[in-house]
């Protein structure tokens, strides 16, 4: 097991009191699996997601990173961000070299993982551009590349494809799979879309509305890739969607404004 | 298409400033003449003064208007200088940390409303007359650039903080790699607004005393002796110093936005 | 000096008599006064003078030693006027322009008739007239005019009120320099001025502002002063000098005495 999570449960202070945002969390990742994490807004599965990644604390319970306990961020937990996050200033192969920077990795060196990757995410002859000058598709391919620079354990996905128009998305999740296959990382992904985790993940953890907990996880035996067409792809996607419908009906309606990232 | 039309409208809009300009002088030429007061001399006159100013010593001073400008400037650029050193460090702390802020704010708040200019005749009897100068660039511009560094810090995008987190940056790292360069565009707009400010500040704080002359002092002097063509000329070269070095630091202030492909 | 505005001399000449019979009286009255340092009036004389300059009476004191009070224009004080003409004419800071010689233009630029006149003027209980006086500010030249303007020395009233004037100060805390005093004749603000002669002759020369000099005010009283170490004039060579600037008498005297004693002025700019 790659990852274990083990009855995590992650509250914030508020004026009165406290505000649960997951609570009683177990899941155990293999290496080498796709995770897609689906839940209706506010369910917590992007404060799971930083958790995972070190940029949020745990409140109790335990989170293993091959069985040592994650601290803080780092560069062992790559992280792709909705609205892209390159540093504007850098140009695409400075963007992916940025951790590598900080590793203190020899000029020559890093290079050649730079453009390796800047390559496999199909981006070569756009090494020299700045994020400016790209579309929202290749930014995401420069922020996956650059997260997938450092040679991390996990690849933490937050709503990456977002940002999108519909073909660029269907792109970009091809994209994705060619390059996990590729790569083999651990995957963990997370997004609001059914029919996005149907066609991605191994395994589909839907999450209840907050406090978020785990309510199903399905596995997906489709082989890739899967034809949205198809019948078992329309059964899925059917049964993942009720399961989610009865979440969403249910979630709480007043909600402020400091717990919209839940 | 859009080529040409984009050349159309730059030659229509410098058509029109000449055209501007010369409506302005028609109008000063008229007036003068029309009010005929030795102290409001016609734009011919001016000119030739100015012209004159550059090229003869300045009788009452010694010095001809280049030397004065170049007296002036140095004091410009040193004040200017001293405003960056202090400014910066101290702006990028204030944004960085809380308690820093917290702690300078105060002071800076009560110190920024008092005009540079009013503290012309303290840092005159204090420092001296080549301090003076320098000190009152200085308080001019060190606030606009403190502000806006402040500001640059304070406006870094959270997720290309969290970002750099995920690649392994640590809190030194964060400050060096992401919110230094992300507040250079900041500062530069500070440095265009400091521009300007710094000019007036030159010329109040010459006038009450300038060691080796300087365009203010001369703008004064002329005053003093009664040579008004000659003082309307110094107040030309201030507006063209003025707005020379305005455009110039908006000019690099594009510059550098459009290099780091930012903003 | 004391200062007239040419136009209103011509339309105001007993007006401009009182108050240089007023003037004159008070210049005589602080003569009188530093003769006998043992009476009343010295005393006052000294109160008035710290007051007016914001500094101690000691400082008054010695600085009463170093001016001498006078008001006749004398042949000497005209030819000094011509020196000054000359020097200015010679550094390229003015030039004749319509005046045939320098002393064409000294002549225009004194008018010794109203000293004549004040003789013959009689105070007067009525309120004749007023005038628009500017000076300068905390400037000890000019104590004339404070002692003309103190109700004490007049007994009661001041001397300008003995002699049926009405004296209104246009700016209470006086000019800034001798080149302010030339612009507030020539933007009408004052009809009669206490002032230096080298801005008067500056300003009349390149402005053309019409004045006249109808009274002297005093006739020495600048000095040179030194940081310690420094005793003589000589020791100041290749030293910086400052000056309250390019059209004050102290500036023009400074580059006299050094022409005099073989000294170069280098103007750089100050």
């Amino acid at each position: 097991m790659i990852l274990t999570i083990e009855n995590l449960i992650k509250s914030f202070p508020k004026k009165e009191g406290v505000m649960v945002a997951i609570q009683d969390f177990n899941l155990e990742v293999k290496e080498g699996e796709f995770v897609c994490i689906l839940g209706p807004s506010g369910c917590g599965k992007t404060t799971l997601l930083r958790i995972i990644a070190g940029l949020e604390s745990i409140t109790s319970g335990k989170l293993l990173l091959k069985d040592k306990p994650i601290i803080g961020p780092g560069s062992d937990r790559g992280m792709v961000f909705q609205e892209f996050a390159l540093f504007p200033w850098r140009s695409v192969r400075k963007n992916v070299e940025f951790g590598l920077e900080i590793k203190k990795v020899p000029p020559t060196e890093r290079a050649a993982i730079s453009e390796r990757f800047i390559e496999l995410v199909g981006l070569k002859g756009f090494e020299n551009y700045h994020p400016n000058q790209l579309s929202g598709g290749m930014k995401q391919r420069v922020g996956i590349a650059r997260a997938l620079a450092n040679d991390p354990a996990l690849l933490l996905m937050d709503e990456p494809f977002g940002a999108l128009d519909a073909q660029t998305r269907n792109l970009m999740q091809k994209e994705l799979l060619r390059i996990w296959l590729e790569t083999q990382k651990t995957v963990i992904f997370i997004t609001h879309s059914v029919d996005e985790a149907c066609y991605l993940a191994d395994r589909i953890v839907v999450m209840t509305s907050r406090p978020g907990t785990i309510k199903e996880i399905f596995n997906v035996t489709i082989p890739r890739p899967r034809d949205r067409a198809s019948v078992e792809f329309a059964q899925l996607r059917k049964t993942i969607l009720a399961e989610l419908e009865r979440e969403v009906v249910s979630a709480p309606i007043a909600r402020d404004n400091s717990e919209a990232n839940v | 298409m859009d080529r040409k039309s984009v050349m159309k409208r730059r030659l229509q809009s410098i058509v029109i400033i000449f055209v501007s300009m010369a409506i302005f002088i028609v109008i000063w030429w008229a007036l003068s003449i029309y009010f005929d007061l030795n102290y409001f001399p016609p734009p011919d006159v001016v000119f030739e003064a100015f012209f004159d100013s550059f090229v003869t010593p300045d009788p009452n001073l010694g010095i001809t208007m280049g030397q004065n400008i170049e007296a002036s400037f140095a004091r410009f650029l040193e004040g200017f200088a001293l405003a960056f050193v202090i400014a910066i460090p101290l702006g990028l702390l204030m944004g960085f940390m809380p308690w820093v802020d917290t702690f300078a704010k105060p002071i800076v708040e009560l110190i920024r409303p008092i005009p540079p200019i009013a503290w012309v005749p303290f840092f005159f009897v204090a420092f001296g007359s080549f301090w003076n100068p320098v000190l009152t660039v200085f308080i001019g511009v060190f606030f606009p650039l403190l502000t806006n560094v402040v500001l640059g810090v304070k406006s870094v995008d959270p997720s290309l903080l969290d970002a750099a987190r995920t690649q392994g940056a640590g809190r030194l790292t964060l400050f060096t790699k992401v919110i230094m360069p992300f507040s250079v565009p900041y500062l530069m707009t500070g440095v265009t607004i400091g521009m300007g400010v710094g000019w007036m500040c030159i010329v109040a704080a010459e006038w009450i005393a300038a060691v080796g002359g300087g365009v203010g002092y001369y703008i004064l002097v002329q005053q003093q002796v009664g040579n008004y063509p000659y003082m309307f000329a110094g107040m030309i070269v201030i507006a063209i110093l003025g707005l020379l070095t305005v455009t110039l630091s908006g000019y690099a202030e594009k510059m550098i936005r459009k290099r780091m492909g930012m903003l | 000096m004391v200062a007239v505005k040419t136009d209103f001399l011509e339309s105001n000449p007993d007006l401009v008599a009182r108050m240089v019979r007023a003037h004159i009286d008070a210049d005589l009255w602080i003569i009188d006064a530093l003769e006998h340092p043992e009476s009343a009036n010295y005393t006052l004389l000294l109160q008035m003078g710290a007051t007016f300059s914001a500094r101690s009476t000691e400082v008054v004191e010695a600085a009463l030693e170093h001016i001498k009070y006078s008001f006749e224009l004398t042949p000497e004080v005209l030819d000094g006027f011509a020196d000054f003409t000359e020097m200015f004419i010679d550094l390229n800071q003015t030039s004749l322009g319509s005046y045939d010689s320098i002393d064409d233009f000294v002549t225009d630029f004194v008018n010794d008739t109203m000293i004549t006149a004040a003789l013959s003027v009689q105070p007067s209980d009525e309120v004749l007239g007023t005038i628009d006086l500017g000076f300068l500010a905390g400037d000890l030249h000019q104590f004339a005019r404070v002692v003309a303007m103190n109700s004490t020395v007049g007994g009661g009233k001041t001397l300008y009120e003995t002699y049926g004037l009405n004296v209104v100060a246009a700016n209470p805390a006086g000019y800034l320099n001798g080149g302010a005093v030339m612009d507030a004749f020539a933007g009408g603000a004052i009809d009669v001025g206490y002032l230096g002669a080298p801005p008067a002759i500056l300003k009349k020369l390149n402005v053309g502002t019409d004045i006249k000099v109808v009274a002297l005010a005093n006739s020495e009283g600048s000095a040179i002063l030194a940081r310690e170490g420094i005793n003589s004039f000589a020791e100041l060579e290749n030293h910086t000098v400052a000056t309250p600037g390019p059209s004050s008498i102290q500036h023009l005297l400074l580059l006299f005495y050094a022409e005099q004693q073989g000294f170069q002025m280098k103007l750089e700019g100050t």
